[in-house]
């Protein structure tokens, strides 16, 4: 186990590392400290890109997680109550009617996301039966009305510049983070991570089927409504930012679980650091075309497979 | 050598059309290739034109059409070009890139329709509806922007305006050709870090203004987003916001993300003026567009020969 | 408070037309094991859903006089059939058995650990960091039952804790129980199918037939005849003692 630990803190380390050294405007260990240039892009660029991918990929990893033990389901996701089309239609709004203030986008894709959230968690009040399946009913009854509003507000867009943008932002970019991008991210990506450790508890008795939580004296619907929420904010507070990053929330506790099979927190931390890795991993492939394509580009093509094989091992055991 | 190639290339397609007048045509037709490939016969000297697309309307006013228009473009009511030239803007509103107003149009009964290429797969069906011929254009790099003229001069019998107008263009043009140093130019698109790449339209304004595209490596054929570093990497001498970028000049020199570009740190930041139209788009007057930049980057080219060019280009073929 | 659990005139029913239970009166008090028998579909898991409130019913259920309400966790330890467990620690599993004792921030404390592993131990799991989802059927159960001896709940209800065990299991199981039960001054309510076993185990038995109590017996005070017509519901049996260290009840179908 400890070994296992090793790895992967050597395996971050190194994915950070890298990410820190690959771009398009070349850097030195040396020119770091003595140019002021270079010093510029490693503060003002480098590291706050760096930084993104790592908490980014660590908050989405953590929110697959919750998810996937949520939902006792392990294709579960955060697309599961629709965040990714509310914090769509945040975004399309944004770009059409809000001007293209970055910071406005950014508000408006994680007020999407959240609002998608309630209204999902609000249709499933509706039901009579208040169990898990039923919240994934309702989130694809949202994902589709979110879809729908997203289709309208596409129509609505001018093709040569804001449909563009739009189809840009949905593909999902680490390209416009700068150092100003990370008071949107990191305060919300760390104080959620840490209320969901100390949380933890409560994500373990969720395991357990309904009936035999609420004899352990369980509130399961506020437990599930909470951690949903709490997991919800992490994925809307990233992707808020870098648009729509496929796959990492779904990957990620699949990668960790092959080291530790156990729910605890190590799992948990394992899985946010898995997300991370995969998350810098990706960036730094975006990074080595002429024009930077969209992370999701290599997520997808990285993270299909990979949960295909991993999908396939549960099956052989 | 560029002047060279558009009068080729427009005297070809002027070629190739000729041999279809041997053909067993009826009087007072024409029948012409457009740029879908179709084959669209017409009769001459079309009286109602109904044009889809901002760029071919353009085109039918500096050909000396305006008369000539029943129906243009949605959303008309944004291009200043068309009150300066006097155009009755209630003419407007038939259709888009995405989609035209076929049962519109057919009320006006037109002679001829233009339509954006976007919309080729619609062309013989609103043919057929509205019952008048439809050309469609896609005027989306400079050789097919001369096609394109050509093809609605020949459609309309003004070949001799087309003829000046193309001239005119390429003499300014060989005017900057002959200017000794290439500076490197970045050009935002409707953002900062969106530019255009070797393939695009607006790679070719660069070039026609003697100057070199920063980001000629990308080979993309539609706007292309980049990252700061990689704009840091470029350090070009310009930084040119085109006039879709929301951007204004004072933003950009601000922006604490660029003050290691030294376009930034010498002020060589500008945003691209419109007059009348936006020439970062293959309409007849684009050429503006080269010829500014290239008063702004040559100080052998100076900003009156431009302002006076493009007085007169306007004065010459909108009458404005 | 001696009345554990009082159940009067409960009727049950999935579909207005087919009530299950129609009209279940009965009495479990501290110190108990009382055994619940019933053919195959009779109604014993119903009954239990209804004590624990998870199904609606008519009729009264009352808990030390009061109804149960929000009380249930505080008040019962059910141990469902065939539950799949989760991929935790055994120990981590146990300690979930402090879930409503603890304030919202907090882990599991030190001596709430300790008192896990000696529960652990005394059930007779050896290893506290195994995975749960790789026990056997009686580990598991025996899991089950630590995490709910760990619980103050005075009531147990068990559905067919002996379904899936050898018999050296079963015995583990169920003398645990017992005598954690006897100990602890606590009762339970077992549904069972081994009539032998249910005859020697248990204080009370009941009989669940045509949705009511058909019978309600101690079988050390009920003559074997008497026993052998309430149980003739499984068809035709002969009940006999053997005689050894104690006296054991001894059940055979007749015809088979």
């Amino acid at each position: 186990m400890k070994a296992r630990s090793f790895l992967i803190a050597a395996l971050c380390l190194l994915a950070v590392t890298i990410s820190l050294f690959v771009g398009k405007y070349p850097l030195t260990l040396e020119g770091i400290f003595s140019d002021p240039v270079q010093q510029s892009v490693f503060l003002r660029l480098r590291l706050p890109r760096t930084l993104v991918a790592l908490f980014g990929g660590f908050a989405l990893g953590l929110a697959g997680y919750v998810f996937q033990t949520i939902f006792h389901n392990d294709l579960a996701s955060p697309d599961v109550v629709g965040v990714s089309s509310g914090a769509s239609v945040g975004a399309a709004f944004a770009i059409l009617f809000l001007g293209s203030s970055a910071l406005l986008i950014t508000c408006s894709a994680f007020l999407g996301a959240v609002l998608v959230l309630f209204l999902t968690l609000f249709l499933s009040s509706l039901q009579k039966n208040r169990g898990k399946a039923t919240i994934v009913l309702a989130g694809i009854a949202v994902h589709a009305l979110a879809q729908t509003a997203l289709t309208a507000l596409k129509l609505e867009a001018d093709p040569e510049r804001e449909l563009a943008s739009i189809e840009y932002w949905l593909m999902g970019s680490l390209n416009d983070v700068t150092l100003t991008t990370l008071p949107s991210l990191l305060p919300v990506v760390l104080l959620v991570s840490a209320l969901l450790f100390a949380l933890y508890r409560h994500v373990l008795v969720l395991t357990l089927d309904d009936t035999e939580a609420t004899l352990l004296g369980a509130r399961v619907k506020g437990t599930r409504w909470g951690l949903l929420l709490l997991a919800t904010l992490l994925v809307a507070s990233v992707i808020s930012v870098t648009g729509l990053v496929s796959f990492i929330s779904l990957l990620a506790a699949h990668v960790a679980k092959l080291l530790v099979r156990r729910h605890n927190r190590t799992l948990f931390l394992l899985s946010g650091l898995a997300g991370g890795i995969l998350l810098l991993f990706a960036d730094c492939l975006t990074r080595l075309t002429a024009a930077e394509l969209p992370v999701s580009v290599f997520t997808s093509i990285l993270g299909a497979p990979a949960l295909l094989v991993l999908l396939g091992r549960k099956q052989h055991e | 050598m560029k002047h060279l190639k558009r009068t080729a290339s427009f005297l070809l397609a002027l070629t190739l059309t000729l041999p279809l007048f041997g053909c067993d045509a009826p009087k007072g037709t024409l029948t012409l290739t457009d740029q879908a490939g179709r084959t669209v016969t017409i009769e001459k000297d079309p009286e109602a034109i109904v044009s889809g697309y901002y760029i071919s309307t353009s085109m039918l006013l500096a050909l000396g059409e305006k008369n000539h228009l029943v129906g243009i473009e949605s959303k008309a009511e944004t291009r200043a070009l068309y009150p300066a030239v006097g155009l009755d803007l209630s003419i407007g509103g038939y259709g888009t890139k995405k989609a035209f107003e076929t049962e519109k149009a057919a009320l006006l009964q037109p002679d001829l329709i233009i339509l954006p290429y976007s919309l080729k797969q619609s062309a013989d069906e609103i043919s057929a509806v509205t019952g008048a011929p439809v050309l469609v254009v896609n005027p989306e790099s400079d050789p097919l922007m001369q096609e394109a003229l050509s093809l609605l001069a020949e459609a309309t019998g003004t070949q001799e305006k087309a003829k000046e107008l193309t001239n005119y263009v390429d003499e300014a043009i060989s005017k900057v050709q002959t200017l000794e140093s290439t500076p490197s130019v970045y050009l935002a698109g409707s953002d900062l870090l969106r530019t255009a790449g070797s393939k695009m339209y607006q790679s070719t304004l660069i070039q026609n203004a003697r100057t070199v595209n920063v980001a000629s490596s990308i080979s993309d054929s539609s706007w292309a987003n980049i990252s700061y570093e990689t704009l840091l990497s470029y350090q070009p001498d310009y930084l040119i916001l085109s006039s879709a970028c929301p951007l204004s000049v004072e933003e950009v020199l601000s922006d604490k993300n660029l003050a290691a570009l030294s376009a930034v740190q010498t002020g060589n930041v500008r945003k691209m003026p419109s007059l009348y139209e936006a020439w970062d788009s293959p309409v007849p007057a684009a050429f503006l567009g080269s010829l500014w930049l290239a008063s702004v980057c040559h100080a052998e080219y100076p900003v009156s020969a431009f302002e006076q060019t493009a007085e007169e280009f306007y004065r010459l073929f909108y009458g404005i | 408070m001696n009345k554990l659990l009082q159940i009067t005139d409960l009727s049950c029913a999935y579909r207005p037309d087919r009530p299950i239970l129609k009209g279940v009166s009965l009495l479990i008090e501290r110190g108990e094991i009382v055994g619940l028998l019933g053919l195959n579909g009779s109604g014993k898991t119903t009954l239990f859903r209804c004590i624990l409130g998870t199904l609606p019913y008519k009729g009264s259920v009352l808990f030390e006089g009061n109804p149960l309400g929000k009380n249930a966790s505080k008040a019962i330890g059910y141990i469902p059939q065939g539950t799949s467990v989760p991929s935790l620690s055994v120990l981590d599993f146990v300690l979930l058995a402090f879930y409503d004792e603890l304030p919202l921030f907090a882990s599991p404390t030190k001596e709430q650990k300790e008192r896990a592993k000696a529960m652990l131990e005394e059930v007779g799991i050896a290893y506290a960091e195994e995975d749960c989802a790789s026990l056997s059927g009686g580990e598991r159960q025996l899991a089950l039952l630590a995490r709910t001896f760990l619980r103050p709940c005075p009531l147990l209800v068990l559905d067919e804790p002996d379904a899936s065990l050898d018999a050296r299991n079963k015995k583990r199981v169920l003398g645990l129980l017992k005598r954690k039960i006897k100990e602890e001054n606590r009762a339970a309510l077992l549904s069972l199918h081994d009539l032998t076993f249910a005859l020697n185990y248990c204080d009370r038995l009941l009989l669940l037939k045509d949705g009511m109590i058909y019978a309600d017996f101690s079988p050390k005070d009920t003559p074997l005849e008497e026993m052998e017509r309430i149980l003739s519901v499984y068809g035709k049996m002969k009940i006999g003692m053997l005689h050894g260290e104690k006296d054991l009840f001894a059940v055979a179908a007749e015809d088979v």
